[in-house]
C-alpha cells in the first residue's frame, strides 16, 4: 500500500496533506484514492468543452476540483482550479490545451490506482 | 451525548472524507442526495443538530434541498453549505436562505472541527452573561450586573459620540462597517489563533467597542483631526469607567482607541509597538479599518474587487500582519455577503 503512495507522491500528489485531511487514517485515504478512477471516468469535461457547453464544463471541472483537492492530488487540483476560474471569467482561450494536460496527468494517476 | 451531524454530499470521496473528519467528535449520518436527506429529516430531525449540504448536486442541489427543509418546517438545525467556491450566486443564495457558514473544499480538518465546536458552543450559550463574564475574567456571580453595566456604558458612550458626530456633520457609517467587520473577523481569528475561542457575547462586546476606535477625534477641531494625540485622548475617555463589570469592554475599547495607528513593523504611533506587542483586537481593528477604506471605495462588491483590496493591503509593506490578511481572505464569503447586503451599489 505504501508503494501506491510513493508512486503518487512522485507524480506530485501531496501525501502529507492528504494524510492530514484524513486524520492519519491511511487505509481510508487509500480507499478513497482508489475510488478516484471511477469518479474521473464520470467526468464529462472533455465532451463538454468539445460541445462548447461551458456551463456544463464548469460544473464538471468544479466537481473534480473538489475531489482532487480533498485527495490532495495537487497537480490536478491546481489545473482544475485554473479551468474553473477561466470558465467563470469567460476566458476560453487555451482551454483545450489545459484539458489535455489534465487528461494526461489524470491518466497517469488513474493508471497507478487501477494497477495497485 | 455526542451531537449528530447529517452530511448530504453526492461525491462518495468527499462524503467519506468529511465523515471521517467529523466522526472523531460527532455522530455522523451521510446521504448522497437531497431527497434521501429530506426523508431522513422527516423522521429524525429532532436528533440532528446540524446539516451540511453540498451546493452542487444533481437533480436537487444544496440550496433547493435547503428550501424544502425550510418549507417542511424542519428549520431548527444549524446549516452549513459545502462548496469549493464563493461565487456571487452562492453568496446571493446564502443571503436568501439565511445560511451562516460555508465549508470550503478541500476540507481543512482542524479548522472545520474548531468552527463546528465554536458554533455548537455559541448555540448552547448564546447571549449567556455567565460565559461572557467567565471569558472576561469577571466573577460569575456578578455576571448579570456586568452585562447590564456594560450595555448601559455603551449606550452612554454612544449617545455622546452620536451627538458629537451629528454636530460635526460626520457620518458613522464607516464605524458601523468596521464594527460589523470585527464581528466577522473575530470568530475567524479565534479559530486560527486562539486556544479558547471568544463567546458570542464577547465577540459582540469587542465589535461594539470597535465602533468607538476613533472616539478621541471628539477632542479636536476639524482642521486638527489628524492629531496623533486623539489615540490617547480616546483611550483616556473610555478608561474613565473603572467599574469591574465593564472591564472587558473598557480594556478592549481603550486598546483599539489607543493603538489603531500602530504598525506591524513598529513605525506607527503613539507607542511604536511592533508585531505581537500590538494586541489581537488592535491588529484586527487596524485591518478592518484599512480593508473598509479600500473596499468601500471600489465600484462593486465582487471577488475581483476583494482581491484588489487584499493586494493593496499587502502592498502597504510593514503595516499589517500578513497572516491576518490571509485570514481576511478566508472570510471572503462572509465579507462579500455583508457588503452586498449592507452597502448600496450606487454608493
Amino acid at each position: 500500500m505504501d508503494n501506491i503512495l510513493e508512486k503518487l507522491a512522485a507524480l506530485g500528489v501531496d501525501i502529507k496533506d492528504g494524510m492530514y485531511r484524513f486524520m492519519d487514517n491511511k487505509d481510508l485515504y487509500i480507499r478513497c484514492l482508489q475510488k478516484f478512477p471511477a469518479q474521473a471516468e464520470k467526468c464529462t469535461l472533455h465532451s463538454d468543452l468539445e460541445a462548447k457547453d461551458y456551463e456544463a464544463a464548469v460544473q464538471s471541472a468544479h466537481a473534480m476540483k473538489g475531489v482532487t483537492g480533498n485527495l490532495s492530488i495537487t497537480p490536478l487540483f491546481t489545473r482544475y482550479t485554473d479551468m474553473v476560474n477561466r470558465l467563470r471569467a469567460g476566458n476560453t482561450d487555451g482551454l483545450e490545451d489545459l484539458e489535455k494536460e489534465i487528461s494526461t496527468i489524470q491518466e497517469e494517476v488513474c493508471s497507478i490506482l487501477k494497477n495497485s | 451525548m455526542r451531537k449528530k451531524i447529517l452530511i448530504v454530499e453526492d461525491s462518495e470521496i468527499d462524503r467519506l472524507t468529511l465523515k471521517n473528519i467529523l466522526s472523531s467528535q460527532y455522530k455522523v449520518v451521510a446521504m448522497d442526495n437531497g431527497y434521501a436527506a429530506l426523508q431522513y429529516l422527516a423522521r429524525m430531525h429532532e436528533e440532528v443538530a446540524c446539516v451540511m449540504l453540498d451546493v452542487q448536486m444533481p437533480i436537487l442541489d444544496g440550496f433547493e434541498t435547503l428550501r424544502l427543509i425550510r418549507e417542511s418546517g424542519l428549520d431548527d438545525m444549524d446549516i452549513f453549505m459545502i462548496s469549493s467556491e464563493a461565487t456571487l450566486i452562492n453568496v446571493e443564495r446564502s443571503l436568501k436562505y439565511g445560511v451562516k457558514q460555508f465549508i470550503a473544499k478541500p476540507f481543512d480538518a482542524k479548522r472545520l472541527l474548531a468552527r463546528i465546536s465554536q458554533m455548537f458552543n455559541e448555540t448552547g450559550s448564546h447571549g449567556s452573561a455567565a460565559s461572557a463574564a467567565k471569558g472576561a475574567g469577571v466573577p460569575v456571580s456578578r455576571a448579570e450586573i456586568d452585562i447590564k453595566e456594560t450595555a448601559e456604558f455603551i449606550l452612554k458612550l454612544n449617545g455622546i459620540y452620536k451627538y458629537y458626530m451629528k454636530n460635526s456633520s460626520i457620518s458613522d457609517e464607516a464605524y458601523v462597517r468596521v464594527s460589523d467587520l470585527m464581528k466577522i473577523l473575530l470568530p475567524e481569528y479565534a479559530v486560527h489563533k486562539m486556544n479558547e475561542p471568544y463567546t458570542t457575547t464577547q465577540i459582540d462586546i469587542i465589535a461594539k467597542a470597535a465602533y468607538f476606535y476613533d472616539l478621541g477625534q471628539m477632542f479636536f477641531d476639524a482642521k486638527d483631526r489628524k492629531n496623533e494625540a486623539h489615540t490617547t485622548m480616546g483611550a483616556n475617555m473610555v478608561w474613565l469607567n473603572t467599574s469591574p463589570g465593564c472591564r472587558f469592554f473598557v480594556e478592549n475599547c481603550a486598546e483599539m482607541c489607543l493603538h489603531h495607528h500602530e504598525r506591524f513593523d513598529g513605525t506607527g504611533f503613539p507607542h511604536q509597538l511592533s508585531g505581537d506587542d500590538i494586541t489581537d483586537v488592535s491588529r484586527l481593528c487596524q485591518l478592518a479599518i484599512a480593508f473598509d477604506s479600500f473596499f468601500y471605495r471600489l465600484s462593486d462588491v465582487s471577488n475581483r474587487m476583494f482581491d484588489l483590496t487584499l493586494r493593496d493591503l499587502r502592498a502597504d509593506s510593514g503595516k499589517f500582519d500578513l497572516d491576518l490578511i490571509s485570514m481576511l481572505g478566508e472570510a471572503r464569503l462572509e465579507i462579500i455577503r455583508y457588503y452586498a447586503k449592507e452597502v448600496p451599489f450606487d454608493k
